[in-house]
């Protein structure tokens, strides 16, 4: 009898086995045209740090280009949230907890299968470690996310309220194998979170690792290459529209290449298979090379603006030094200074034209919802003369600096990440303008990382060490896309002016609850109507003073095919890493 | 033996100018999130950081004499697990430029000493301008054109950037060697430009010095062979000054490579110096740099016992 209940059981679950189909419309290929095998030829600027997901910084790391996604998917067509690793869900009436169903098939590289336990084990480590990029996603005003194992394949995760953003939250949740991970973790608080940090350095042993994507690691070579290679178990949950499995690629080479010239003449010599050009110097060298039948590639120029933007902010906690401190709070400043900010002259000269000027935390792509009159500090120079002259700097030194009374110049250092060269043209634009106005800005081009442990300090926070920063913003939401909440929040994860926990002037607090009261309407014109105030909130203040987005490009060798159908193949749903397109769908015609 | 005391003098210097420089890479660290306070406070004891400065000296020799240079803090490995590789890496560059140098650089030196003011020469002598005069960067990109230039229009691959094929990942070891070869083939020829440049000026100078001494004269007089007058007289004498220099090879592998290195993504000594010195990543720079005047000190030994070989006034007592 106990045989016979196994058996109807196992049936029962191949019965109710549902793989995650790849509809037919999101490639521009008929399955029947598709070639299966082959490698995708990249490059990336520098070399990775660590396999470990919750160490992982910068872009790309390994990591994300090998975990498989999160619970939810998005229809790019309606703009809906679908279920992907989950086989289906539900929502409870308080639109507070939702309940999912795990698919039977999903298994990690190593062949164990993916249950809710990996889904409760990442939560649990994500919402302990303040480290980690989604420990904020956990808290919200102050109340934690709460999640449950209902069964093997079965759980729920409650949020403390009811907000448009909640699925979106989900879907960045990616599992993390519980049989490494959860073990590690043991019974949790810090001795649990050193443990799993300590996990997966940059030399473990590639066949070690346990990734749930498409792609897993065959073997990394600093300096030289990162070797990715079909993960044969993702396939048996994600089909293509005709049941077959994906990838259909057998692996991708990331070279590294630190030259951005280097990286483009491997492209223009037909070595790398895709390249994203960022200016119209790198645009026409592919099309004048396509033109002249030298080159096999597609191109697909000026896509729209990208889902980014690129900031400058000044940093208001530095307890060290008081007349900085009151001069970067001080909102006239600020004002002054983003009327410094000749954005037509940095779209001309840094973009060649390909981009399009930034005023507040929704980026252009979303034209949309872009509140109306936010240019209000455009470039004005005698405006900006005149706002430093109220503010006590009248006088200029020798150098044509500006003092103050009591002798203070108006010096200050703009920092930004050595490997950009887009940021370091308008720090250096900004530098001319603001000299000009008796602003002396010194420009500090450091690496990222380095950056990165500069403007956001573990200790210190009221004590930080620059003094104004450029740096940038991509990804993000569609569903609010007036940003998120580490940004608004004082100290919030991602907040660059205001590390310290408390909100230094009143308007903060302002945006913030507006910034909540946003993400709980649901009603999408009114929604964009408090989006509107806070972007308001921000023009007036200029805690961030926005710069520019740019155009989005890309090229690809005419050999990798299964791009996104014209529709879709905008900036808004293209890949960071792939452009147009979807990695499981992509294919090689030679 | 005098290489002893130079060595533990540069190296005094250069630990004390890292040290000099404001804060130490604990500093740097104790802002990165990822190191936690303990592994700080085991890492001032693994190095003695309490301690005076020299007693860390002595601490960080006594380990680098044993072999041990240390960690690199950004790549969380042992900084030889990190510098063994590239050290390699740039000496395949150094030696297919060497041979390309002395193979190119002394025949086209020798030709011109041999027919002075020739067209041969003339056409030399501008192609020698021109290599001495162009920075290695700039002509490195340029080759990287060329090369680009050349596979559109041909369809010929030559590699343009890394060190191996993609598509070889787990070739024989003569299929991976050839590879190597071949793509260290436009960066070795980049940095043999201006060596060969200077090397062809240097030995065509020297020729037309000797040749024109009274002992060649006389081994014509004496009815010597056009060939051996050349080679075993006056090119022996004339190239003395050209094996003092070879001494300077060796550290030129990690100086001399340098930029070429980065334009080609050649995974040498030089990006990883130059990422380290954005990382701060101290031990890679201060290990690397003594390891440069260890090569600079064998270097100097080698040219001694190559001068001896050539030069039968010089011996070893």
């Amino acid at each position: 009898m106990k045989r016979l209940i196994m058996l109807a059981a196992l049936t029962l679950g191949a019965a109710s086995a549902t793989p995650f189909v790849h509809p037919a419309d999101r490639t521009v290929s008929k399955p029947s045209d598709v070639k299966m095998g082959g490698t995708l030829r990249m490059t990336v600027a520098g070399d990775f740090d660590t396999y470990n997901p919750l160490v992982a910084q910068g872009r790309p790391n390994i990591p994300e280009l090998t975990d498989a996604g999160g619970l939810l998917g998005v229809d790019p067509y309606t703009y809906e949230y679908i279920p992907y690793m989950a086989q289906s869900f539900t929502q409870s009436k308080d639109q507070r907890t939702f309940t999912f169903t795990l698919r039977p098939e999903l298994k990690w590289s190593d062949g164990q299968a993916i249950t809710a336990d990996d889904f409760i084990t990442a939560m649990k480590i994500y919402s302990s470690d303040e480290e980690a990029n989604l420990f904020s996603y956990f808290t919200d005003g102050g109340k934690p996310v709460t999640f449950k194992k209902l069964g093997n394949l079965q759980l729920s995760i409650t949020f403390p309220r009811a907000t448009v953003q909640n699925l979106e939250t989900i879907s960045y949740i990616t599992p993390l194998p519980d049989h490494v991970f959860g073990k590690a973790f043991g019974a949790g608080g810090a001795a649990g979170v050193k443990a799993v940090r300590a996990l997966w350095p940059i030399d473990t042993d590639p066949s070690k690792l346990v990734v749930s994507g498409d792609f897993k690691v065959a073997s990394y070579k600093r300096g030289e290459r990162l070797t990715l290679v079909k993960n044969p178990y993702y396939g048996q949950w994600n089909k293509d529209s005709a049941g077959r499995p994906v990838p259909y690629m057998d692996g991708i080479q990331y070279s590294i290449v630190k030259d951005l010239n280097a990286q483009l003449a491997q492209f223009l010599a037909g070595n790398v298979d895709l390249f994203s050009p960022s200016n119209r110097d790198q645009l026409a060298q592919i099309v004048a090379a396509k033109n002249a039948g030298k080159l096999a590639v597609d191109v697909l120029a000026n896509a729209g603006p990208l889902g980014s933007v690129d900031y400058l902010y000044f940093n208001w906690n530095k307890s060290s030094d008081p007349f900085k401190q009151a001069l970067f709070r001080n909102p006239k400043f600020r004002q002054a200074m983003s009327q410094l900010v000749n954005k037509d002259q940095m779209i001309d000269q840094v973009l060649g034209g390909l981009g399009v000027a930034a005023w507040t935390s929704v980026y252009p792509l979303y034209s949309d919802w872009v509140a109306p009159n936010v240019d209000k500090y455009k470039y004005n120079p005698a405006a900006a003369n005149k706002a430093l002259d109220a503010l006590g700097f009248k006088k200029r030194g020798a150098d044509g600096i500006r003092v103050d009374s009591k002798g203070n110049r108006l010096s200050f250092t703009l920092v930004t990440n050595s490997e950009n060269n887009r940021r370091q043209q308008m720090a250096t634009i900004f530098a001319d303008e603001a000299k000009k106005a008796g602003v002396e800005v010194k420009t500090n081009f450091i690496p990222f990382n380095q950056a990165l442990e500069i403007i956001y300090p573990s200790a210190n926070k009221t004590d930080r060490k620059f003094d104004a920063a450029i740096t940038g913003l991509n990804g993000g939401g569609f569903i609010n896309p007036v940003g998120v909440a580490s940004i608004f929040e004082c100290g919030g994860d991602l907040n660059g002016y205001n590390q310290s926990d408390k909100c230094i002037a009143p308007w903060e607090t302002q945006q913030l609850n507006l910034f909540y009261k946003s993400t709980a309407e649901f009603d999408q014109e009114k929604r964009k109507a408090i989006s509107n105030q806070i972007q308001q909130l921000q023009v007036e203040n200029e805690g961030y003073i926005y710069l520019l987005s740019q155009n989005g490009h890309y090229a690809w060798d005419s050999r990798v095919q299964g791009e996104s159908p014209k529709k879709i193949a905008t900036p808004l749903w293209a890949s960071l890493y792939f452009g147009v397109r979807d990695l499981d769908l992509t294919w090689l015609s030679k | 033996m005098q290489f002893i005391p130079t060595f533990v003098l540069s190296t005094l210097v250069l630990f004390f100018i890292v040290q000099a420089a404001p804060g130490d890479f604990l500093t740097q660290l104790s802002q990165n999130p990822r190191v936690t306070p303990e592994r700080l406070a085991q890492l001032k004891i693994n190095y003695s950081l309490d301690r005076p400065e020299w007693v860390q000296y002595l601490r960080w020799l006594t380990n680098f004499v044993q072999g041990n240079l240390g960690t690199s803090f950004a790549a969380n490995q042992p900084v030889w697990d990190l510098v063994g590789p590239r050290l390699w890496n740039s000496l395949i560059l150094v030696i297919i430029s060497t041979v390309l140098t002395y193979g190119i650089g002394l025949l086209v030196g020798i030709y011109g000493a041999l027919r002075p003011y020739s067209i041969g020469d003339r056409i030399a002598s501008v192609f020698a301008y021109f290599g001495l005069g162009i920075p290695s960067f700039f002509f490195a990109l340029l080759v990287i054109f060329g090369l680009v230039t050349l596979k559109q229009n041909t369809g010929w691959s030559i590699p343009i950037t890394g060190k191996s094929s993609g598509a070889l990942q787990n070739a024989g070891f003569f299929v991976s060697g050839w590879d190597v070869f071949l793509h260290a083939l436009a960066p070795s020829i980049v940095l043999a430009l201006r060596s060969i440049s200077s090397e062809s000026r240097f030995i065509r100078g020297q020729m037309l010095e000797v040749m024109g001494q009274d002992y060649i004269r006389t081994a014509r007089a004496k009815g010597l062979g056009s060939n051996r007058v050349t080679y075993k007289h006056a090119f022996r004498n004339a190239s003395l000054p050209l094996v003092a220099g070879l001494g300077a090879l060796l550290p030129a592998l990690i100086g001399g490579a340098g930029f070429v290195e980065v334009v080609f993504a050649w995974p040498g000594l030089t990006p990883l110096l130059l990422d380290s010195l954005g990382n701060q990543d101290l031990y890679v720079i201060v290990s690397t740099t003594a390891l440069a005047t260890l090569l600079y000190i064998v270097g100097n030994i080698i040219s001694d016992i190559l001068l001896a070989a050539v030069d039968p006034r010089i011996r070893f007592s």
